[in-house]
């Protein structure tokens, strides 16, 4: 009797398993006709690129029907730990949103991105639209192309016209001399901060250094501090801590500007709590309800040859992972086509009012006067980099770059200190 | 004794399952990461170069790494700060509530809520309330004080204050739980023959209560000790460590290693290293608080 309740037993656990193996592989078989796309990006639903991203996805469903497209977005800090946590543990996404930055040769020299100039050359209208210098920006002094941008950019200077006019300022500035007299007229209103800057987020208090390092030393310095050709603790780090300290001084930030973040200072300019934001030309989507103007970043006087070199660049570029099913690999490059190609380009700009990194025919309509008057001013540019550490190789180096940064801006480092300790940190490495 | 050495492959068979599973999850993982740690190399594939180093990246995380000291520093202050807070915090509790007060169903509830608050909740609720146009400023700005109003989290000399004030929030609720729980044990008579004696209260808490909670006292020190080491979440939320690293600690600063700076192998050191610590504190506390416990 035991004997057979055991057999029947025995019987059952292997009759289930046959059944739940059977099953798994039915399921197994479905799951290879359908493909999901994993998209890790940056355009969060509240970011000004979201309603832009609905309607690419939607025609990119209308096309590849049987491909579903898993969004998972997060702000770029999050992204950029997300992504790398991703690629160790072996689970990348299929495409992704990234930054130039040469710490990227970590990815490429692993053979973990897809090299996108095989797909480029076999489609010569797609690769041609793009805007010139675009395609080389993730080159890394290989042969490849490792990412496509999605956005050009400018950094500069949106202001309240309304608020220039009550503080008597007829004409935006065009030098730091001019800009110091500005924010003293504009400190004069009431309630009004001239020029908050969000330092609690690091990148803010980066971007300002990099802005003022290519106005006292060009573009080209960049470089060179990446190729240890100047120390970081020579002049022209110490003269930039130096600006930028000044700026506090002067009371441009207000009382309150360590412990605001980004999102404050949009906020308070379309509140009409502030005069200037200094930001990039993302930003357009981002004002509301408030009559802005443009100006570039200001130049110093004294050294008018550094006019011309601006912060500006390519950015919110799209990566592939390499090794993936070649199906999804093509639904992948579909999809990157789509956002880059002269409709995913028009609707990046008509939507969010940014201006894409390739040519589209967009309706100037939509986009508004301000987009144009930015479009415009990028003519003047004659040297453009990134951000300072874009060149760096060391991410220990890029890292203690934005920790000075805050921490001289936030008059917690003397110039002195904030360039000795970069210059240990690159001797370190 | 013959049939418990008869027993022996019994016993062996019925503990091996645990044995193994501990071994694989526990035991294997913490002796990989001491591996791992002993090594040069950049993540992003298994198949990577792997350099051995032995103790190179220990000896740069103690004489070069830029932020090693001071997020030990903060870690220290951290400890420090939630035992010199925390705990008396939920002694105090324990006892108010052991008093016989009204509501103590209500203040139970009221004190534990915060401990059942997600880390994420509480971290961005704190960051409302410490940002420069919150709660606490608007406070002080309603009160007269405006002078004193600061950018909680941004300045390094009040971040990491605010910090453990807010893991004090969170955790004094539980450590109240805990000594309620040997508060109740301590029979009655012996309390109300104290005080039929004459004992003032502090003599009855310090002579009497503590004497007879110090399993439980041992206990919560070493809890704490041993979470404010490990806490993560909620300075990650708070601040990720910065401004300028000021609020980093040894958590922080493995995972920036790790995950932001590429620098997997070094990461893993201040992983290790954690792990040592918090053994040596373990061991610690086991010697110093060796005593014999009150038996009732």
């Amino acid at each position: 009797m035991l004997k057979k309740r055991t057999l029947n037993i025995v019987l059952l656990i292997a009759l289930s398993a046959a059944a739940l193996w059977a099953a798994g592989s039915k399921e197994g078989a479905e799951e290879s006709q359908a493909l999901t796309l994993r998209v890790l990006s940056v355009y969060t639903p509240d970011h000004a690129v979201g309603p832009a991203v609905e309607q690419i996805n939607q025609l990119f469903a209308e096309t590849h029907p049987d491909v579903t497209i898993e969004m998972q977005t997060m702000g770029a800090d999050d992204l950029k730990q997300v992504l790398r946590t991703d690629f160790d543990s072996g689970n990348p996404p299929a495409v992704f949103n990234f930054w130039a930055d040469n710490s990227n040769l970590d990815f490429i020299e692993a053979g973990r991105w897809l090299d996108l100039s095989g797909v480029l050359a076999a489609d010569p209208a797609w690769k041609d639209n793009f805007l010139p210098g675009a395609l080389g920006v993730h080159g890394y002094d290989t042969s490849g192309v490792w990412g496509l941008p999605q956005a050009s950019f400018v950094l500069g200077m949106y202001y309240n016209k309304d608020l220039f006019v009550k503080a008597g300022i007829s004409n935006p500035p065009e030098t730091m001399e001019e800009l110091y007299m500005d924010i003293d007229k504009l400190k004069a209103l009431d309630g009004i901060t001239p020029w908050p800057i969000g330092n609690m987020d690091g990148w803010r208090s980066v971007h300002l250094f990099a802005s003022l390092f290519y106005k006292i030393n060009g573009t080209d310095a960049a470089t060179l501090a990446a190729e240890r050709k100047i120390r970081h603790d020579g002049p022209e780090v110490v003269n930039t801590y130096k600006a930028m300290q000044d700026l506090v001084e002067s009371g441009a930030f207000g009382d309150q500007y360590t412990g605001l973040g980004y999102a404050d200072e949009i906020a308070l300019f379309n509140e009409g709590k502030s005069a200037i934001r200094f930001s990039g030309s993302w930003t357009l989507g981002e004002i509301d309800g408030v009559d802005t103007g443009f100006f570039p970043f200001p130049y110093f006087k004294e050294l008018p040859q550094f006019e011309g070199d601006w912060f500006a660049g390519f950015a919110d570029s799209w990566g592939i992972a390499s090794d993936m099913d070649p199906a999804l690999e093509a639904a992948a490059v579909d999809y990157v086509k789509l956002w880059t190609g002269p409709e995913g380009s028009r609707i990046f700009a008509e939507e969010a009012k940014n201006i894409p990194a390739a040519n589209a025919d967009v309706d100037p309509e939509k986009t508004g006067d301000l987009f144009a008057t930015v479009v415009s001013s990028m003519s003047s540019i004659t040297n453009s980099e990134v951000d300072f550490a874009t060149p760096e190789r060391s991410k220990l180096v890029a890292d203690q770059v934005g920790a000075n940064a805050q921490a001289v801006l936030a008059m917690e480092m003397t110039p002195e200190e904030a360039a000795k300790k970069l210059q240990q940190v690159v001797d370190s490495e | 004794m013959r049939t418990f050495k008869k027993q022996n492959p019994v016993i062996a068979a019925f503990l091996l399952p645990g044995l193994l599973m501990y071994g694989y999850f526990f035991a294997l993982p913490v002796l990989q990461t001491l591996w791992e740690s002993m090594f040069y190399w950049k993540g992003l594939s298994s198949t990577a170069k792997k350099e051995f180093i032995g103790a190179g990246n220990y000896i740069y995380l103690i004489g070069k790494d830029p932020y090693f000291w001071k997020a030990f520093g903060n870690t220290v202050y951290l400890m420090v700060g939630s035992l010199l807070l925390q705990v008396p915090l939920g002694f105090i509790l324990a006892l108010i509530l052991n008093s016989g007060i009204r509501g103590k169903r209500f203040f139970n509830i009221a004190f534990f809520m915060p401990y059942v608050l997600s880390a994420t909740s509480v971290a961005l609720m704190w960051r409302f309330i410490y940002h420069p146009e919150g709660l606490i400023n608007q406070f002080l700005q309603l009160v007269g004080l405006s002078g004193l109003t600061n950018s909680w989290l941004a300045d390094p000399s009040t971040n990491i204050t605010a910090i453990v004030l807010v893991g004090v929030w969170q955790g004094a609720g539980f450590l109240m739980i805990l000594f309620l729980a040997g508060l109740v044990n301590i029979p009655k008579e012996i309390l109300e023959s104290c005080r039929i004696e004459g004992a003032r209260p502090y003599q009855v808490v310090f002579r009497i209560i503590i004497p007879m909670l110090w399993p439980v006292v041992i206990t919560v020190i070493t809890l704490v000790m041993i979470n404010s080491v490990k806490s993560f979440d909620i300075i990650w939320i708070l601040t990720r460590g910065g401004p300028f690293h000021s609020t980093e600690v040894l958590t922080t600063w493995m995972y920036q290693l790790g995950f932001n700076l590429s620098q997997p192998a070094r990461g893993t050191a201040v992983a290790s290293f954690i792990f040592l610590f918090v053994l040596l504190l373990s061991v610690v506390i086991r010697k110093v608080s060796r005593r014999d416990s009150v038996e009732y």
